[in-house]
């Protein structure tokens, strides 16, 4: 490779001490070491340079080698016997990821396992192998799809970190938030005569905007315990659900004149608290974007063989193609908020439930006639 | 009864100054006359309920509202420490708190609080909140003797 420099080191000590008094893009580590485990020798140049690559090479491919190595901070895990132009393309192709970003993205490590899979299955069909070099190629499949296996589990939890992370400093915003709600109450209650008419606009403006900052508060709090823990699974009629819905709804409903219309919904074993909160939100949009004279919301289902299809349809106001994907972000608003209530959380939240049901969710829509959300939910 | 109840004190326990005055407040215009204790961490608190040190004359409160996160001992810890003691366990606690975090709830629950309370954003509903536990902690329930 042009421009590279290389330095070797015999055993662990010697690679601390020039790793110690160089800085090194990358190093190639063998797992089985004269006076230390390769693993040791990973942690420490691991805590010392994080950002620098690392490749193991081993011998003796094993499950705890390959999650060791991962959980430590490898790169890459390769194993003996080493093609050369095998490790020169994975070097290059670490060197230039780590041009790209620091992190490696799920995507690529799929991508990498793949070219090397393809790699290797060329071989076989270039020349005959030997049995042994047969096994060890399944081997090398193993060791992979151990990798991907591990790669997913860390990626699961790194989601998770972030989800509880959301979840804590949402609830400690609500602090400074009432603080700030209560102090300019009381200017407004106590100092109303001593405060002009654009002086109580700017308080009642700062009331108003916490007011917000708290639904929106509230919005990501609901989105990030979607799949948390203290939710169980119960059997539910969802006939049953859908009149508590309405209930729920009956408010706007009756102030609109609108006709929920629901037919026969099947019972599913369900997180009760969220399959109500997906239909809260699908059929509450369907009344809300809404101009017509009758607003209507029919819920059907229909029931396949690996999953039951639900579908929302209304007669509200529609979207055009290209927001069919936008509108499941968060906090995504197709229309002022002027016009129509709400903090633009809604669809993530559902997108979220439904995903975290297992399932998908779309909708299929055109401006002016209306617009029907589907979902599924895989059968248990 | 209404008469004893309305002059048992009331401890909060909370290390926020801006919830303290709120607090204040709200029990003012909640029109709550029993006296109100402030203790700013989980350690003055239970030095004023077991009148150690410069709390040697502390009265007993009829209640306790107790915010979660403080400094030096939480609120969880406080909790633990009053269940656990034979002579304060009967002095109810109400978890007043910006965390509505299930966990916090169910470990809350879990050490003997008696009651749970997220703290409202709105001042308006926070008068309403406090009002309510006086209510129910002062005129409602029949509490021990001391």
């Amino acid at each position: 490779m042009e421009g590279c420099s290389v330095d070797t080191a015999d055993n662990g000590r010697e690679a601390m001490e020039k790793s110690n008094a160089h800085s090194y893009d990358l190093a190639l580590l063998d797992i089985k070491l004269p006076d230390t485990e390769g693993t040791e020798l990973l942690k420490a140049i691991n805590e010392k340079s994080p950002g620098m690559v690392k490749i193991m090479i081993t011998g003796y491919p094993t499950l705890q080698n390959a999650v060791e190595s991962l959980n430590t901070g490898a790169d890459a895990y390769i194993v003996k016997p080493v093609q050369p132009q095998k490790l020169l393309s994975i070097v290059k192709e670490k060197l230039m990821e780590r041009e790209e970003s620091k992190k490696m993205s799920l995507e690529r490590v799929k991508r990498w396992i793949v070219e090397q899979v393809e790699r290797s299955t060329c071989d076989v069909t270039g020349h005959r192998k030997t049995e042994s070099e047969a096994k060890n190629l399944i081997e090398i499949l193993d060791s992979y799809n151990r990798l991907l296996q591990e790669t997913n589990r860390l990626l699961k939890q790194s989601n998770a970190d972030l989800e509880n992370y959301t979840y804590v400093v949402s609830h400690d915003l609500k602090a400074p938030l009432r603080a700030i709600r209560s102090f300019s109450a009381f200017l407004l209650e106590d100092y109303s005569g001593k405060i002009d008419e654009r002086g109580q606009d700017y308080l009642n403006r700062v009331a108003k905007a916490a007011e917000n900052m708290n639904a929106l508060i509230d919005d990501l709090l609901l989105l990030s315990r979607v799949g948390r823990k203290f939710t169980k699974v119960e059997r539910v009629d969802l006939n049953d659900l859908l009149e508590e819905v309405i209930s729920d709804l009956k408010p706007m409903i009756e102030k609109r004149n609108s006709e929920v219309v629901v037919n026969e919904l099947p019972a599913i074993p369900v997180q009760r608290t969220w399959i109500k909160q997906l239909f809260m939100n699908l059929v509450d949009n369907g009344l809300k974007f809404n101009k017509s004279e009758t607003p209507r919301v029919e819920v059907k289902c229909s029931t396949r063989a690996k999953d039951h299809l639900f579908s929302v349809r209304d007669n509200g106001i529609g979207m055009k193609q290209q927001y069919h994907r936008r509108v499941f972000n968060l906090f995504e608003r197709l229309n002022g908020k002027e016009e129509y209530e709400g903090t633009g959380a809604g669809l993530a939240i559902c997108k979220k439930v439904v995903e975290n049901f297992g399932g998908r969710i779309w909708v299929e829509s055109t401006p002016g006639n209306g617009s029907t959300f589907f979902f599924t939910i895989p059968r248990r | 009864m209404k008469e004893t109840s309305k002059k048992c004190p009331i401890l909060l326990v909370e290390d926020n100054e801006d919830d303290v005055m709120i607090t204040k407040r709200a029990i003012e215009e909640g029109q709550i006359r029993n006296n109100l204790y402030v203790t700013r961490d989980g350690e003055e608190a239970l030095d004023f309920l077991r009148r150690k040190g410069r709390y040697r004359e502390a009265p007993r409160p009829g209640f306790v509202l107790l915010d979660l996160k403080m400094p030096k001992l939480d609120g969880f810890e406080v909790l633990r420490e009053i269940k656990n003691d034979r002579d304060l366990k009967s002095i109810p606690v109400v978890v007043l708190t910006s965390s509505g975090r299930d966990e916090d709830v169910e470990q809350a629950y879990a050490l003997g609080c008696n009651n749970y309370i997220v703290k409202p954003v709105s001042f308006e509903k926070f008068i309403k909140t406090v009002t309510g536990i006086k209510e129910y902690w002062l005129t409602i329930s029949k509490m021990p003797a001391n």
